[in-house]
């Protein structure tokens, strides 16, 4: 019962820090764009074309220290890219991704700690508790697939908009697997919450 | 569900009301109702037991097995 309350806690100063975040985001995006002058709006690989670039450039020394007779080099093959400047529509557009992340979260953290809650009054076999175990599955699933549909997006932006002679995107690799096991797991405690519910209806029941 | 309770007959020979049944039984009287209307999914042994110490009747005459299989469908098997 000690952890329950320490974790509810947790998530009120969670909860806390996310709409401190979101204020204080908001503001600094709508009012005072400079600050947010570098910030990483790009963060995907890029692949040089030119081999050259690909070999160890001179005045980086980046040769295996211990024993400079051995061959061993190490290779830079991909830059990560930061967009320098904000656009001026850019700014409504990255105060309501902000927005939307926030309040997502706030949601998230609502749900979670109803479920928490739930337990601590000794009962965490409800409707209630089943849909919310579903519904945080169904955003854990959607993250990945928003995120994909995000960065196809960007790419797609930044070819029309800036010239890229040389350099092509590097084909990611698909991070769904990460997310799928957390998904899956989450299903199955909703499914078994559900059992748990019916087994309880049954229990009360029973005269 | 195929069986039946038939409480609240016994309780009308019986001449008892909910709330004295309730209260010799040691259970509540929403449980009881629950009981007599048939929402029940279970019922202990040692609930049935006082309830026929109290009604001075058998299980049987409590609970009652039907069917759920009509009669036209009965007769139709039997023919065969």
């Amino acid at each position: 019962m000690k952890f329950l309350r320490i974790s509810r806690n947790i998530i009120l100063a969670l909860k806390f820090l996310t709409i401190a975040g979101l204020f204080i985001s908001s503001i600094a995006i709508l009012f005072y764009p400079e600050s947010i002058h570098s910030y990483n709006w790009a963060g995907f690989s890029l692949v040089p074309e030119d081999e050259n670039l690909l070999k160890n450039h001179e005045g980086i020394d980046l040769q295996f220290k211990p024993d400079p007779s051995i061959e061993t080099y190490l290779v830079i093959e991909r830059t990560e890219v930061r967009m320098e400047g904000i656009l001026p529509n850019m700014r409504i557009g990255m105060w309501a991704f902000l927005a939307g992340l926030c309040l997502t979260m706030y949601f998230i953290l609502i749900q979670v700690d109803r479920m928490i809650r739930s337990v601590q009054e000794g009962n965490p076999f409800n409707h209630e508790n089943v849909k919310g175990i579903y519904f945080l599955a169904m955003l854990l699933a959607c993250i990945p697939m928003l995120e994909r549909f995000f960065r196809v997006w960007q790419k797609h932006w930044i070819k029309t908009n800036f010239e890229m002679e040389g350099i092509s995107f590097l084909n990611e690799s698909s991070d769904l697997i990460p997310w799928l096991i957390p998904v899956i797991l989450l299903v199955t405690i909703g499914k078994m919450l559900e059992m748990g519910r019916e087994l309880k209806q049954e229990q009360d029941l029973t005269i | 569900m195929p069986i039946i309770v038939n409480l609240d007959v016994m309780m009308a020979r019986r001449k008892i009301r909910s709330k004295e049944l309730a209260e010799q039984i040691g259970i509540t009287e929403a449980n009881l109702s629950i009981l007599k209307t048939g929402k029940a999914k279970a019922i202990r042994f040692t609930t049935l037991t006082a309830i026929c110490e109290v009604l001075n009747c058998q299980p049987g005459d409590i609970l009652v097995y039907e069917s759920e299989v009509s009669e036209e469908e009965l007769t139709s098997h039997q023919d065969l």
